[in-house]
């Protein structure tokens, strides 16, 4: 109970400074999205209800900052998160450039989940879609720069925490289904 | 079933949650107008936090650039003392010619349209994510600041304020992709509506093909809809395309405010039609217009004529100032509500009553003094833009309006204005107009498109 609160407290605060400090990097419209590294850091390293309940409540708080549909991000996070535990039974997240690509990937993926809510909801996507693609990719390759040395910190984090062991041995379940 | 469960209960675990998410989505994406008590205390909470970190972030930036930066201070204070004497000059000459403009303003029996009461507010976080455009800025309800008022800065549109809180609010900026903000280009005064997009880059659609538009081109907001007043600037163009088939050229607008530098911004919280009534006395003072206002302001082709002032006084009044009850917004603060619409508040927000008041009927008071939160914090005080009105020179019946409480923004015409008068707005010849609320491809907008 004790990681996902502190998992938690700590995706609020990264908002805050998703909101804040963040905002001033010169990468014009692009914005690191520590929450959803956060997510993809804890796929590989929780079980799905903490996970899944971290994955949601992080989503629903940024629905609240955000200035999009509300629940857009609940359900995009949700998704990136499981896709992300499924993805972590087969790739050993800790290792080499693996969670660099995960970060890419995952941000394409959520970037083109929220187009197509986007669309499904009825609105006017025209404006979301013009220079989508553009804005992905450098979004992905910042993502993928940041994600490395975010999974390191945060590991250390959970050695503090104590709940997983400095080695890196995680508390991965055994399986999805 | 138990087997069943407990076999998949990852899974249905994922399902319940993702299903909870889109019940959220699709439930409440059309009524995001109002937030829920814990969601306001969320982003009440959050906003007391970024305001802290804002503040810790401007404070270590000022005593950077008032201690380190103070070398040589001595010789820049000398030249802006030189800068301030040639601009002393200048504005002598500039109040001079917008005198003139006022008498042959007087004459032609235009009427000033122009003037807003202001909360100024600091901006202490922007959006979280990089998709949308929103800015949360440190003023909310207690502060009189209600959803859907016009957020300006010095140098132009900002944008309009989306959702409130007791102390903080979100600003929908126009350069997000789901704001729509009626235009009218200055030169040409051709009509079309601005929307943001993804890229920093604004679009103007709508502009038919036959319309004159030109790089270069000041655009501004047309004061229909009822959100922004009109004349407050919006971009310029920087790019026309018109090869393209169709009704409707595409056209790029740079925004005229640099919304990733901002740090200040004013909460309309109401502007008035008012009389130009004529001067007894010249007004030596009342010559600076706020910068963000450009002389189309107070243009008045496509205004209606205002109610006639039952009594016509010998100098501006200052309509927004004045006491007594307003017809568009009551002095609780309680105002229309926005008629339904299918679209989601976070995107379209339909066109609303017009917080313009009319200067037949006495305005309301400051909000500041009629907040319908009592708040344990004093007042916001009203401040204008750096206008005419606040000018220590204005005439004597102009200054009272100039008290810290409530002070409205007085743009006065610049020598600039007559030549705008003669063209008449046309709005785009084409096809009807759908409602804004829901477009038709290929199909203009019709009038109050803002959201």
């Amino acid at each position: 109970m004790r990681r996902p609160l502190a998992f938690l407290v700590l995706g609020g605060a990264g908002l805050v400074l998703q909101m804040t400090v963040l905002d001033v990097l010169p990468f014009g419209a692009l914005k690191p999205d520590l929450v959803l590294l956060l997510l993809l850091y804890l796929s590989g390293r929780s079980d799905a209800v903490s996970g899944g309940l971290v994955a949601f409540g992080l989503g629903y708080t940024m629905d609240i900052l955000s200035g999009g549909p509300f629940g857009l991000f609940t359900v995009t996070k949700v998704v990136i998160y499981f896709l992300g535990y499924l993805a972590a039974k087969r790739v050993y997240l800790t290792a080499g450039l693996a969670p660099a690509v995960m970060a890419a990937v995952a941000t394409v993926v959520e970037g083109l989940l929220v187009r197509v809510l986007y669309g499904a909801l009825g609105l006017d996507g025209r404006a979301l879609g013009h220079g989508l693609l553009r804005y992905l990719v450098f979004q992905a390759l910042l993502m993928g720069a940041l994600a490395p040395f975010l999974f390191h910190w945060l590991g250390r984090l959970d050695a503090w925490l104590g709940t997983v062991l400095p080695g890196g041995d995680d508390r991965r379940p055994a399986s999805l289904l | 079933m138990l087997y069943f469960i407990k076999k998949y209960r990852t899974l249905l675990f994922a399902t319940a949650l993702l299903f909870s998410g889109l019940v959220i989505l699709t439930g409440t994406h059309e009524k995001r107008r109002d937030l829920g008590i814990l969601d306001k205390i969320a982003l009440d909470v959050t906003g007391f936090f970024a305001g802290i970190i804002t503040g810790i972030g401007r404070g270590v930036s000022s005593v950077w650039f008032d201690y380190v930066y103070l070398v040589g201070v001595r010789a820049e204070n000398a030249a802006l003392r030189a800068e301030i004497d040639r601009m002393r000059l200048e504005r002598a000459a500039l109040e001079e010619a917008v005198l003139e403009t006022d008498r042959l303003r007087r004459l032609l029996g235009f009427r000033e349209r122009t003037g807003f009461t202001a909360v100024p507010a600091t901006v202490i976080g922007s959006d979280v994510s990089g998709w949308f455009r929103t800015i949360t800025i440190d003023r909310g309800s207690s502060d009189g600041i209600e959803r859907g008022m016009a957020v300006v800065s010095p140098e132009g549109v900002v944008g309009r304020t989306h959702e409130v809180a007791s102390r903080t609010a979100k600003v929908l900026l126009v350069t997000d992709s789901n704001s729509a903000i009626d235009a009218v280009l200055q030169r040409s005064r051709g009509r079309g509506v601005i929307y943001g997009r993804v890229t920093p880059v604004l679009e103007m659609r709508y502009v038919h093909r036959t319309e004159d538009v030109a790089v270069g081109d000041l655009v501004l907001t047309s004061g229909v809809g009822g959100v922004f007043p009109k004349g407050l600037r919006i971009g310029v163009v920087s790019r026309v395309d018109d090869t393209a088939t169709g009704l409707f050229k595409t056209v790029d607008v740079a925004p005229a405010v640099d919304l990733a530098r901002l740090e200040e911004v004013l909460v309309v919280t109401a502007y008035a039609a008012r009389d130009y009534e004529p001067l007894t006395s010249p007004r030596p003072g009342a010559a600076v217009q706020p910068a963000g206002l450009t002389p189309e302001a107070a243009e008045p082709p496509s205004a209606p004529p205002a109610a006639p002032s039952p009594s016509p006084s010998p100098v501006r009044a200052p309509a927004v100032a004045a006491p007594g009850p307003s017809p568009a917004r009551s002095p609780a603060g309680a105002r229309p509500s926005p008629s339904p619409t299918p679209r989601a508040a976070a995107t379209p927000v339909p066109a609303e009553t017009p917080r313009r008041v009319s200067p037949a009927t006495p305005p309301e008071p400051a909000r500041a003094t009629t907040s319908p939160t009592p708040s344990p914090t004093p007042p916001v005080p009203r401040v204008p833009l750096p206008s005419a009105a606040a000018s220590p020179a204005a005439s004597p019946a102009a200054a009272p309006a100039a008290s810290p409480a409530a002070l409205p923004v007085a743009p006065s015409p610049s020598p600039a204005a007559p030549s705008a008068l003669p063209a008449a707005p046309s709005a785009p010849p084409a096809a009807p107009s759908p409602s804004p609320a829901r477009e038709l491809p290929g199909a203009p907008p019709s009038s109050g498109a803002e959201r």
